[in-house]
């Protein structure tokens, strides 16, 4: 079996620190043994993948975390050299890392540019220091000019920053700021993401005991609309949801998530989807390790599977309502050809009831393609996704 | 002597008299244990209490007959047959038939709670059967047992002497054979003579999906045995007796039940409406010349809507009531349609706690998930035509406008509420907000009181337990009786959402109480209708007057900001998640609502004056 022209995602769950948000499978302040340890079963990983598929051919290559820059210079070099040694990356269109602002050094930034990293993804979150110390960030806004620095003179020229709205204690004002301040950087790409606080997180507790801060939703909605508007008006191109970029450079990795193909995902709580398959990962460090910490024999599709933690077969019906869910959240929306295309049925008729109530409730309009979320319906993308679910 | 005059003599029939929580179950446990009916491997806690509901909910809903036998220490062996009895107030009608089937009755009352107004209510009954009560003070274990106070309450209240009064304590299994002497030392045996003609009294009743009904009978003269042709006297239904037994609590075959004798027929009856409990079951080649007395045919108080939330569930709920009124004979349902809810049923109970029960298990056993309408009582309404036409309304939704009407009546009950004399103003102050009659205040002793009102039904219905409990602290008990009809100013209110009627919100109610009542439940459902996607008016409206109104503004944003990399099974949970949360809503018009909606209109807190 070849598989080619396939995003892969490489997790590195280590940090230096948790943030107070943080629901991820990441893992503060391991030790360097340990962080081998778990290099060790991602080479397993991958030779397990290859002796099911002789070539593998990455489309993008994402590494993201946790802090892939909380990796020693070493280790890095190591994590390169098994990508090199099992992934086919000659025809690579798109090489990112994410980093966290402090977390990287000129020598690491080096190593990036020298194995063909081609795109970075910042976790600035916000350039206001009450809010990032709120966040439990480790970096300061300092941090954040100085990182960018290194990202210029290392001749990095596609790089995302991602920000962070609804923090607790920010005002609509200080919102405004810190966008103003990061489209001064022009960085290419800028993700805006709503903070949700999540179960299993210091936020929650905080939360639970109503010691939480939050905007309310009335200025949670008007700073959405500013970020819009903002960035519009810098020339910034609203592709996504969360998403803008100068056109050009929409993150092509991402973009193969939101038109439901397929992909690869290497480490602990990785999600994959293959076919109509999906799985992950066992979820907790201590878990990937436990299945990976030995080469594997595995010689079939089915050991492989056998090894993942939640299997999911995509009938029809899931990967049609998957394609709905993810394609919406596109601004552009979907195409009724690509629909036809992909599924042999007729969007129009799968869902006539659906659209005609969106349409009548305008959340939703017809493109000279196909369909997307009016600005309404942008702010209620769940419901509207919720009506095409059976 | 023969042998079955013999047997009738060391014979005693007895049921148990307790309020909720008084310690019946776990006696009846101990009694059964003591007698050796059940070894303590065997025995399952409490094991009278049959289904998983009542247990739950600590109380007895169909009652059921043990047969024991007890070696006294007269040296003989005793037949004991221990009745079970519903405790609670809906179900007065089936105490009384059981204690019927009795001649004596063992009071429990706990020795720190003293008497209750729910145990009086039943001590009346058993006195109005002239059975022999033994009172038995229990839980004198408890650190706050004072059984002196109590047994003077016993004296005080109910008249008894309680210089005999067993000190015991179920749970210790303190004092059992001391009540179990007193049984077979001052309950008569039974009466009756074996030759006369049949007459059985039926007390209880079930279904068996193999042998179908399940009589449970007291033989008051007469003999039954397997072959016999038994007529029932108030149905005039027939029935070949198939077999007859006894619970030891394990069925157990016997060759006859003969007078006194206290067990269950089985006879080919498919449907348990035919074995009406009070009735009278005779030997229909050798009828008896009268039945029983006592017997009356037992009308549902308290009406709802019962709506399948899915639509589709439709005949499954059909098939559950049907399954739930084989066993349940003052079930009442039938077909009747809602604008606002679709197909359903129109269901009659004996009081609001069956109410709840046949509600709890058709969602528990039958796994269909309902709405139910607000109870309402059956109101008489007369029409103002020549004939002054009368009509029944047990659904506020068919009530004629009224320009159409004469006047309408409402069903009362005298309230029966026994509390400690701190909270004698409070009481009062409910039943006055409840619209009630004050007719008598007694002191019980220096801190209780005894309070009688006469409320109307629909007042009780509406949320008097609760206001009770929370008003008293839980010290008050209650007890009502149904007292009759009497003419009130009632008036329709309907509940527009997105400005159409909701029928299901429909109530009918007080005019002077109408726009408080109004006010609350707009008030109120703005606080549990979910937002929606436009803004939704809700209005409270008499006729075509808005007497109350609340808008719910329109949902504004439901995102999710971050759509992390590959994981789209958690963003596909989240709004599966969702869907779950909005398939539990009924849809009426375009407005999604919750199922708590539709019981709002019960459950509100009147505003208390504090």
């Amino acid at each position: 079996m070849k598989i080619t022209n396939i995003p892969i995602y490489i997790h590195i769950p280590f940090c230096e620190k948790k943030c107070n948000y943080c629901d991820f499978p990441s893992f503060a302040n391991q030790n360097e043994r340990y962080i081998n340890i778990y290099l060790e079963c991602l080479e397993n990983e991958l030779k397990e993948l290859n002796r099911i598929s002789s070539l593998i051919q990455a489309k993008t290559i994402y590494i993201g975390g946790g802090t892939p820059t909380f990796l020693s210079e070493t280790q890095l070099e190591r994590l390169f050299i098994m990508l090199h040694k099992y992934i086919g990356i000659n025809d690579i269109e798109e090489f990112t890392v994410e980093m966290n602002p402090g977390s990287v050094s000129n020598d690491k930034l080096k190593i990036l540019k020298q194995n063909g990293i081609n795109r970075i993804s910042l976790g600035v979150q916000s350039l206001n220091d009450r809010e990032l110390d709120v966040l439990g960030r480790i970096h300061n806004s300092n941090d954040v000019y100085r990182t960018i620095d290194l990202l210029v003179s290392n001749d990095f020229n596609n790089w995302n920053i991602d920000l962070m709205y609804g923090i607790p204690e920010q005002t609509v004002d200080s919102w405004i700021d810190t966008l103003a301040h990061a489209i001064k950087f022009k960085p290419k790409h800028i993700s805006t993401y709503n903070l949700k606080i999540e179960e299993n997180t210091k936020f929650y507790n905080l939360y639970q005991n109503k010691e939480l801060l939050l905007p309310d939703e009335e200025n949670i909605i008007t700073m959405y609309q500013h970020t819009i508007d903002n960035l519009i008006k810098e020339s910034y191109k609203h592709y996504e949801i969360s998403n803008f970029c100068i056109d050009g450079y929409q993150s092509k990795h991402n973009l193969i998530y939101w038109d439901n193909y397929n992909y690869i995902g290497i480490g602990s709580s990785a999600w994959s989807f293959i076919g109509n398959i999906r799985y992950s990962n066992p979820t907790s460090i201590g878990s990937y390790i436990e299945t990976y910490k030995s080469e594997s024999l595995s010689s079939s599709w089915h050991d492989v599977l056998s090894k993942k933690v939640e299997i999911i077969d995509c009938n029809l019906r899931c990967q049609m309502e998957d394609y709905i869910m993810l394609g919406l959240r596109k601004i552009e929306g979907i195409s009724v050809a690509d629909y036809k295309r992909r599924y042999l049925q007729s969007f129009e008729a799968n869902f006539s009831k659906q659209i005609e109530k969106l349409l009548a409730h305008d959340l939703m309009v017809r493109t000279n393609r196909g369909y997307k979320l009016t600005d309404k319906g942008v702010l209620l993308s769940n419901e509207v996704i919720e009506e095409f679910f059976e | 002597m023969n042998d079955h005059m013999d047997k009738q003599s060391r014979t005693r029939n007895f049921s148990i008299i307790a309020h909720i929580d008084h310690g019946k179950s776990t006696l009846a446990d101990r009694i059964l244990e003591f007698t050796g009916a059940l070894t303590s491997r065997e025995m399952q806690d409490q094991v009278l209490d049959k289904m998983d509901l009542e247990r739950e909910r600590g109380i007895t809903i169909k009652l059921k007959a043990v047969r024991l036998k007890y070696n006294a220490k007269d040296g003989n062996e005793y037949i004991l047959h221990l009745i079970d009895t519903p405790g609670h107030v809906d179900f007065t009608y089936e105490v009384s038939r059981s204690l019927a089937a009795c001649e004596g009755a063992l009071l429990i009352v706990d020795a720190a709670q003293g008497i209750e107004a729910q145990t009086l209510a039943n001590v009346y009954l058993a006195l109005d059967n002239d059975l022999e009560i033994i009172p038995v003070i229990n839980k004198i274990d408890l650190p706050n047992a004072d059984p002196e106070r109590v047994k003077q309450e016993v004296e005080d209240i109910i008249g008894l002497d309680a210089s005999d009064a067993v000190l015991a304590s179920a749970k210790e299994a303190i004092g059992i054979e001391d009540i179990l002497e007193q049984v077979v030392s001052k309950i008569p045996a039974p009466n009756g003579s074996s030759d006369a003609p049949l007459q059985a009294l039926i007390f209880d009743s079930h279904f068996d999906p193999y042998r179908g009904v399940i009589v449970y009978t007291r033989v008051v003269n007469g003999c039954i045995k397997p072959g016999m042709k038994i007529r029932m006297m108030a149905t005039e239904k027939e029935f070949e007796v198939i077999e007859l037994g006894t619970f030891t609590p394990k069925p157990i075959k016997v060759d006859e039940l003969n007078v006194g004798e206290v067990g269950f027929v089985v006879a080919s009856i498919r449907n348990v409406k035919d074995t009406r409990v009070g009735d009278t079951i005779t030997d229909a080649k050798r009828p008896a010349e009268k039945p029983l007395p006592g017997y009356r045919k037992v009308n549902p108080m308290v009406f709802c809507g019962m709506y399948p939330v899915e639509t589709a569930e439709y005949e499954g709920l059909r098939e559950a009531l049907e399954k739930l009124e084989l066993n349940d004979a003052s079930l009442q349902f039938e077909p009747e349609t809602s604008t606002a809810l679709g197909f359903g049923f129109r269901c009659g109970f004996l009081g609001l706690l069956h109410m709840e029960i046949i509600q709890e298990r058709i969602e528990r056993e039958f796994n269909i998930n309902l709405i139910t309408t607000a109870p309402s009582v059956v109101y008489h309404a007369y029409l103002n035509d020549s004939n002054k036409t009368f009509v029944k309304i047990d659904n506020p939704t068919k009530l004629p406008s009224p320009d159409k009407l004469d006047r309408v009546e409402e069903p009362y009950v005298k309230a029966s509420i026994m509390v400690p004399n701190d909270y004698v103003g409070a009481v009062m102050e409910i039943c006055q907000n409840k619209r009630g009659d004050y007719k008598d205040m007694k002191y019980i002793d220096a801190n209780r009181v005894s309070i009688v009102y006469e409320v109307p039904l629909s007042e009780i219905v509406y949320d008097f337990f609760d206001q009770l409990k929370s008003q008293t602290k839980g010290y008050a008990s209650f007890d009502y009786e149904i007292i009759g009809y009497r003419t009130s100013k009632l008036v329709k209110m309907d509940i527009l959402l997105n400005n159409e009627e909701v029928d299901a919100f429909s109530l009918i109610i007080h005019k002077d109480k109408a726009y408080q009542r109004g006010r609350l439940l707009v008030e109120k459902l703005r606080g549990i209708i979910p937002r929606q996607m436009f803004e939704v008016p809700i209005q409270a409206t008499i006729g075509n007057k808005v007497i109350a109104r609340e808008t719910i503004s329109a949902m504004r944003k439901n995102v999710l900001a971050k759509c992390y990399g590959g994981d789209i099974s958690r963003k596909r949970k989240l709004i599966e998640k969702q869907k779950e949360g909005k398939k539990r809503m009924k849809q009426v018009g375009n407005v999604e609502l919750p199922q708590e909606a539709f019981m709002a209109v019960l459950q509100m807190d009147e505003p208390s004056k504090k």
